[in-house]
């Protein structure tokens, strides 16, 4: 019995695991989009291509218009980019891969949080620093049951002058 | 090949010379009742010790639940796999006026009995699900 407890124990243990959650783990994407580069050295703000973030669930992931909108004149024939301009030029998506998945049955809204006072950092980690995007933290319930008990979050929800939209 | 009959353990010897005296019914009714002595079971315990205990040892209901309880516990262990991959594909020319995540209402018109009637239709990224009118 005590076998079947520890066996059960480490099974959700492991599904914590970095291995599992692939918490910084950096993963490769169609084109190796640099934050670090955009965010943190040109310092172009998070909203200029997740537009959607303050008044949607969801925070948007930029049409490659948006990169070609810079790229078209700025490093127009890198190597690097090439299926950024391919993707323009023949109007197929990129297929950029998922690193902040949530469950099917998880609804979260983006909108409700930034406005409410609860910055990018605090769920996506120093982004601005990522050279490619891995995730910062594992977006398991643990994650958000310490954030709402942080006593400057909750004067922040609290504070009537973050009123709803 | 080794000829089984050469090197049979002492056990099985005794067995046999016990039937070569016996004849017509008197050989035995099942098989436990010929296996039924010390040495044999000491024989079979050396030779397969797991199966003679399953053989010997009483297997109760609470073994039973026990095995059943251990596999219900581990078929959990199929969902412990890694999330599978997910790609997200956005648009390459964004249409105009649609926020990803939010509904999107537009006012439009459908012929019906020669006139133009009025529409307010609500839209999820391109998807209509719902038309107020008519």
């Amino acid at each position: 019995m005590l076998l079947i407890g520890l066996g059960v124990g480490l099974i959700l243990e492991l599904d914590r695991s970095a291995y599992v959650t692939q918490v910084a783990a950096a993963r490769e994407q169609p084109v190796p989009f640099s934050h670090k580069h955009h965010v943190g050295g040109l310092g172009i703000d998070c909203r200029y291509c997740h537009a959607s973030v303050e008044e949607s669930s969801f925070a948007d992931i930029p049409p490659t218009y948006t990169c070609m909108s810079c790229h078209s004149q700025i490093w127009a024939d890198s190597a690097m980019l090439e299926p950024v301009r391919r993707s323009f030029g023949t109007g197929r998506s990129l297929r950029w891969l998922k690193i902040h998945d949530l469950p099917d049955f998880v609804y979260f809204n983006h909108s409700i949080h930034v406005n409410k006072g609860i910055g990018c950092a605090t769920c996506h980690g120093r982004v601005d620093q990522m050279p490619l995007t891995w995730l910062a933290n594992p977006l398991k319930k643990e994650l958000r049951i310490a954030d709402f008990k942080h006593a400057s979050l909750k004067s922040a929800i609290r504070n009537p002058k973050f009123g709803h939209r | 090949m080794r000829d089984p009959s050469n090197d049979n353990p002492p056990a099985l010897a005794e067995v046999r010379e016990r039937l070569r005296k016996l004849r017509g019914q008197q050989y035995w009714h099942a098989i436990e009742e010929l296996a039924d002595s010390s040495r044999f079971h000491r024989f079979l315990e050396a030779e397969f010790p797991q199966q003679a205990r399953a053989l010997f040892g009483a297997v109760n209901r609470h073994q039973a639940l026990k095995v059943m309880a251990a596999s219900l516990a581990l078929g959990g262990l199929t969902a412990c796999t890694r999330q599978p991959d997910e790609r997200m594909v956005p648009w390459v020319l964004p249409p105009e006026e649609v926020v990803p995540g939010m509904p999107l209402f537009y006012a439009t018109a459908v012929p019906f009995n020669g006139y133009g009637n009025g529409l307010l239709v609500e839209s999820h990224m391109g998807r209509p699900t719902k038309r107020v009118g008519l």
